[in-house]
């Protein structure tokens, strides 16, 4: 019984017409250049019909390795196919030849090798056929690797072709032909720019070996914009100015815009055309960016100047500036009415005092008109130290603020008869009411 | 407490003043298409108008008239814009004076460099004035009726340049209306207070059609 164990162990132990190397015979490998490796796969079948240990798995010779061998012993089931590696890496320029041996089987090894410098990409080596990846990059900026060629043998190399093609181009490279002894090596940069996004190619020629190089382009996004007022707060009647700052320096030429709306903040009252950019005549104002700005340009300036109306409300900006879209808003708060101007003038038949001002909320009501003599006396009526002449023109204002259609300017003239002595008054003030409260304006001087 | 009579008497019709009330109208101006434009405002804020007369070529408004200038004919404008008379002239444009008054003084006609007095006949012609490069308006006429020329860059005009903006760019500069000068920059338009010198934007005028 024990004879006939051992008798079976021996037998699957021994039976290397089950196992067979594919290719079998004689194995050639790619010629390579030296210090590169090329590599062949080998299957090795058990194409009997039982298990068989594969006791070792070997190939000599100092240029020849099977990288992925397998721990042995291994055992191979019926039918069962072990692949694996045969790399070969000279060191020198030469034909090698190297026994593979798996199990019992055996085979030939041949490869050659030729002389070449060794490529290496920013430290790290490229072996033929390799390839160079210069990553994703930005459209319009120049992107660099430096390479250099080493030689690793133990002869003289001599380099007659070095250069780069398609969207790549060669930096301060050596002239050619380059002589580079043993141990020696040459430093050089390899750069693109690339215009468009998308995919960019090209190849490095060293001699007759190519080596890919490829990348690929992506416009960055375009900088933040922001609106920066020059006023944080504003008021009516007044021509403020924003300007747009940017997040980093422009990299490319742009284009965008700034609109605003008017938002009133008491229902039923007209829009303002008065709310504008002076520079456009109109509620938007396009800028653009040149690379390197850090400001947007609107014409000749760094900024734009903006009226605010005469009219309460909301001034809501909008910004556009690529895909990037983003408001900024000011408030125009409700206030006392404005006096721009009052012009007072005598005529034969009394004195006129003309108002240019404005009411942001368009619900003036009261005037009172106080007028001073030479000495500074107040005069009204027939009297010294009089009080002020109070005129109510609240329905005067509602019907003119209907029509008028500019917002809350308006121009008053109010007329006085004077009976005798008009000449003796000097100068005058007045004073309008709104729901804000009421506003005084200076003491004008009557011509 | 002191009181006395003074023989002035105060009447004031409330209703009147709701008829007094109007846009207010800093002056008028020429568009891009020369077609005459009221501009309504005050400091800060200004609207252009509706376009009134086409085929302008050169305008300036004083508050009280205007004066404006075809291809071939000075016009005498109203306070507003009407025309009131109509003179042959010279073809081109034209730089104008106003009396202090507001009432139009002289016109020079740049193609022919002819200086003319603005009378109730028409058109006086005066002697051939040395003007100055460059110069850009004939400013109000002074006491002795002498036209003031202001030059772009000349020290003696200090309504004539805007402080922001450099006077090398400064390309025309007239009267808009009452207390007001009209500064036309390659920076863009200006309205000048003519008192303070307090200077802001004007609205551009809608593009050439």
């Amino acid at each position: 019984m024990i004879r006939l164990w051992i008798a079976g162990v021996l037998l699957a132990a021994s039976l290397p017409a089950q196992l067979a190397l594919n290719p079998s015979g004689t194995i050639t490998l790619p010629t390579v250049y030296a210090p590169d490796f090329s590599e062949t796969k080998v299957n090795l079948i058990n194409a009997g019909t039982q298990s068989v240990t594969l006791a070792t798995l070997s190939i000599g010779g100092t240029a020849f390795s099977i990288p992925d061998a397998p721990a042995t012993p291994r055992q191979l089931a019926a039918g069962e196919s072990l692949p694996f590696t045969v790399r070969f890496t000279p060191v020198d320029a030469g034909s090698f030849s190297a026994v593979l041996q798996a199990g019992s089987l055996t085979a030939f090894v041949l490869a050659k090798s030729l002389a070449a410098p060794a490529l290496f990409v920013d430290g790290g080596p490229v072996h033929q056929p390799g390839s160079v990846d210069f990553g994703t990059v930005e459209t319009g900026v120049p992107v660099t690797r430096h390479f250099s060629l080493r030689n690793l043998l133990r002869q003289p190399l001599a380099i007659g072709i070095l250069a780069a093609t398609g969207d790549f181009h060669l930096m301060a490279a050596p002239p050619l032909p380059i002589a580079l002894a043993p141990g020696d090596s040459i430093d050089f940069d390899i750069a693109a720019k690339p215009m468009q996004p998308g995919a960019f190619a090209g190849a490095l020629l060293i001699d007759d070996r190519s080596f890919t190089l490829s990348g690929i382009a992506a416009d960055r996004p375009p900088p933040l914009p922001q609106i920066v007022f020059r006023d944080a707060q504003v008021k009516s009647a007044q021509q403020s100015r924003l300007s747009v700052s940017l997040s980093e320096p422009a990299r490319v030429a742009a284009a965008g815009s700034v609109e605003f709306a008017f938002e009133l903040l008491t229902n039923g009252l007209a829009g303002d055309p008065g709310v504008l950019f002076p520079a456009s005549g109109t509620r938007s104002i396009g800028f653009t960016v040149a690379p390197g700005d850090t400001l947007a340009r609107f014409g000749a300036s760094n900024f734009a100047d903006f009226q605010t109306g005469t009219t309460s409300g909301n001034l809501v900006f909008r910004i556009r500036f690529g895909d990037f879209l983003d408001t900024a808003t000011l408030v125009v708060p409700p206030d006392v009415a404005g006096v721009d101007q009052i012009r007072a003038t005598r005529a034969a038949a009394g004195i006129a005092v003309e108002v240019i001002g404005f009411d942001n909320t368009r619900s003036a009501s009261r005037l009172a008109f106080t007028f001073f003599d030479n000495d500074g006396n107040t005069v009204n009526g027939n009297t010294v130290n009089g009080s002020a002449i109070s005129v109510d023109a609240t329905d005067a204002f509602h019907g003119y603020f209907q029509t008028s259609g500019l917002g809350g300017m308006f121009a008053l003239t109010a007329s006085f008869p004077v009976t005798g002595g008009a000449d003796r008054i000097a100068g005058v003030q007045v004073d309008l009411v709104n729901s804000q409260g009421s506003a005084h304006s200076q003491r004008v001087s009557f011509r | 407490m002191k009181s006395r009579f003074l023989p002035a008497f105060f009447c004031v019709a409330c209703a009147a003043v709701g008829q007094s009330l109007s846009a207010p109208r800093a002056g008028f101006m020429l568009d891009r298409s020369h077609r005459i434009r009221p501009v309504f405002g005050m400091a800060g804020n200004f609207v252009l108008g509706e376009a009134l007369a086409g085929e302008v070529l050169s305008l300036a408004f004083s508050g009280k008239s205007g004066l404006a200038k075809t291809e071939t004919q000075l016009l005498l404008l109203d306070r507003d814009a009407a025309t009131i008379q109509a003179f042959d002239a010279p073809p081109g444009k034209s730089l104008f004076a106003f009396h202090a008054d507001g009432t139009p003084a002289y016109c020079y006609f740049e193609a022919t460099g002819d200086l003319a007095r603005i009378g109730p006949d028409g058109l006086e012609p005066l002697e051939h004035p040395v003007l100055p490069d460059g110069f850009r308006l004939i400013g109000i006429a002074d006491d002795n009726g002498t036209p003031r020329i202001l030059t772009a860059d000349s020290t003696n005009a200090p309504t004539n340049a805007p402080s922001n903006a450099p006077s090398n760019v400064i390309r025309k500069v007239q009267q808009l209306g009452e207390g007001w000068m009209q500064i036309d920059t390659v920076l863009g338009t200006y309205a000048r207070r003519t008192e303070t010198g307090a200077e802001y934007r004007l609205p551009v005028p809608e593009p050439v059609e």
